[in-house]
């Protein structure tokens, strides 16, 4: 019922507005997809040439060699469609977006595109979901704790660890976990989402665990991102709560500390909350890396794969998938935080 | 400002913040090796030992899996590193001086619409844009990976800082008085408001660089970067493509990582002194 309601009032404002301005960063990014590769001096009709091992103007075959390179140019030329005016080629790209139609992929010809992209989908998500809130939990509480107590000295070394964790090259983290957990001492599997065992992922309980066991230390290599970010937020908040005449009158009416902690601990969480999908983009970026390190069959890995054998259909699709993810988790921030906070609406008038 | 006031406040919060000193002394030890430690080692391409040669005295850190010099790929890996961040953050901040600059100072629509731009910019996942673009490219020089970078990753959030500092800055006295002389906007934002804000943009401009020193090791180790020069993240592409972490050869891996780690968070940490000055 409380939602219905507020799907009528000024939190649906707010709402619609939000949406808006995703619309507009997917229109734009999409764009630039679009837009950027035109401008440099190399097509992908070069990149399927170069694949072929007929990179433009390296070969000096003579005029006899370079006419069957003429004809595949132009094949390759009316097949990516880029030999029709740049406007039908600008519909033609977003068609493929709607229908999510991306053609066949020449790294696993010939399987499509969009097949490939979903089989992968799963692996990402799997990672990116759970890593910024098990980060949002570890976080605040190293922030709250060295909030409320600055003085201990175990409470600054995780605050300083939380702040470095969150510029570490993850990447490279992630080999040391393999080195360290997975090589020598043999806790955990080396590489890959599940054990070669199965072909295929199958639903079984004994491959979810599998599965699971595989998951740990990529999760692990990712766990940093961000948690520097609301350790900061935390502490800053609590702070500055310290300070406020309502903690003090708290106090002088003899709240228990306890419960007093509690309830600054739930007014920092809120205004912290907006940091989480400021780390979308960068957890993303990172999450495709950490899983090509550790072979995990996500979208990072099928990037790579694609950029490795020229595979620019698959390429551009992932990128457009990958824009998704994070606009999509945007906006189920935006709408989780427009239900903790009861005040959006009012807010939202009162600023208007 | 005269120069030698600049020098004592500098060396004043240098001994103040044991942290910003340590960092600092970091910096200036890593762009002293990428400098001159060139000169001294051999070529990092040539074959000088035997496969996997574990660190020694003659070989600071060993041979990879062709017997070439491990040392040597590090301390010209600092180098080509170091030049690809500096591009890159140099372009970034030119382009953020520029955009934030007149957004805050003007204001308006203008303003607003690099604002937005520039939160577009920050929602976008910069390594699987890096990704599509370096792919593109086969011949990949430290000049266009570079500015690849810079256009992509390194101005949107520093734009947003400066945006916000020069809206602050724009109702101070000064730049009323500056207003009332005559100034056109163009003078008072380059004349006025940036000679306030020196120390901040280069503190910023340390954030940029760790960024797209990160993003460029980031792009190198998918094999993505320039082509055929040594940076660190090409280092830890390579030694992912021998499986040197199954091998348990640590002398390959774990070094490019750690100058990358420590020389991002000694950045970091000075980029971060702003908020410590504010204090």
């Amino acid at each position: 019922m409380v939602l219905i309601k507020r799907l009528k009032g000024p939190f649906a404002i707010f709402l619609y507005k939000k949406l808006l301005v995703l619309l507009i960063t997917f229109f734009f990014s999409a764009t630039l997809l679009f837009v950027v590769p035109r401008l440099l001096p190399s097509s992908p009709v070069d990149m399927m040439l170069a694949r072929l091992g007929l990179g433009g103007g390296f070969s000096s075959g003579g005029a006899a060699s370079t006419a069957p390179v003429e004809i595949l140019k132009k094949i390759y030329t009316e097949k990516f469609g880029l030999d029709k005016s740049v406007e039908i080629q600008f519909l033609d790209f977003w068609i493929r977006i709607f229908t999510m139609d991306f053609g066949v992929s020449f790294f696993r010809f010939p399987t499509r595109v969009v097949d490939l992209i979903i089989s992968a989908l799963p692996w990402t998500l799997i990672l990116v979901i759970p890593v910024p809130l098990a980060g949002f939990l570890v976080g605040n509480w190293i922030g709250s704790r060295v909030a409320f107590n600055n003085k201990s000295r175990l409470n600054n070394l995780l605050y300083y660890a939380a702040l470095y964790a969150s510029l570490l090259p993850y990447y490279w983290f992630a080999l040391i976990l393999v080195y360290a957990f997975a090589v020598n001492l043999k806790w955990f599997p080396v590489y890959g989402a599940y054990s070669n065992r199965w072909l295929n992922p199958v639903l079984s309980f004994e491959w979810f665990l599998d599965a699971a066991y595989h998951w740990i230390l990529p999760f692990l290599s990712l766990i940093g991102v961000g948690i520097g970010g609301w350790a900061i937020g935390m502490r800053a908040s609590i702070e500055s709560q310290l300070r406020s005449t309502y903690v003090e009158y708290s106090k002088k009416i003899g709240f228990s500390p306890g419960k007093l902690r509690k309830y600054m601990q739930r007014n920092a969480i809120l205004p912290n909350f907006t940091w989480l999908p400021m780390t979308f983009a960068y957890l993303l970026s990172q999450t495709l890396l950490v899983e090509v390190v550790f072979g995990y069959p996500g979208l990072g890995t099928l990037m790579y794969n694609a950029a490795y054998s020229s595979d620019y259909p698959l390429l551009e699709a992932t990128f457009v998938v990958l824009m998704l993810i994070v606009l999509g988790g945007n906006c189920i921030c935006d709408i989780i935080y427009g239900i903790l906070d009861p005040t959006i609406g009012s807010r939202y008038i009162s600023s208007e | 400002m005269s120069i030698t006031k600049t020098i004592q406040g500098v060396t004043k919060l240098l001994l103040k913040s044991k942290k910003l000193a340590i960092s600092v002394i970091i910096v200036l030890l890593f762009t002293l090796i990428g400098m001159i430690g060139p000169f001294f080692v051999a070529n990092p391409l040539d074959f000088v030992g035997a496969m996997y040669e574990p660190p020694s005295w003659s070989r600071p850190l060993g041979t990879d899996v062709y017997g070439r010099d491990i040392f040597a790929q590090l301390v010209h890996g600092i180098r080509n590193t170091m030049i690809v961040g500096l591009i890159a953050g140099a372009v970034g901040l030119l382009i953020a001086i520029t955009m934030g600059g007149f957004s805050g100072y003007i204001g308006g629509l203008v303003g607003e619409s690099i604002n937005a731009l520039a939160n577009i910019f920050l929602v976008i996942p910069a390594v699987p844009l890096l990704i599509v673009l370096s792919a593109l490219v086969k011949q990949r020089s430290l000049l266009l990976v570079a500015l690849f970078i810079a256009l992509i990753t390194s101005w949107p959030g520093v734009t947003r800082a400066i945006r916000a500092q020069v809206m602050s800055l724009r109702e101070k006295e000064f730049v009323n008085l500056a207003r009332i002389t005559g100034k056109r906007s163009r003078q008072i934002v380059f004349g006025e408001i940036f000679s306030n804000m020196l120390s901040y943009i280069s503190l910023q401009f340390c954030g940029a660089f760790a960024t797209a020193i990160l993003t460029e090791a980031g792009l190198s180790l998918l094999g993505l970067g320039p082509s055929s020069i040594v940076t660190l993240g090409m280092m830890i592409y390579w030694s992912i493509l021998n499986e040197t972490q199954m091998l348990g050869i640590w002398w390959w891996f774990i070094p490019p990582g750690l100058v990358l780690t420590v020389l991002s968070a000694a950045l970091y940490t000075i980029s971060s002194v702003v908020d410590e000055i504010k204090k």
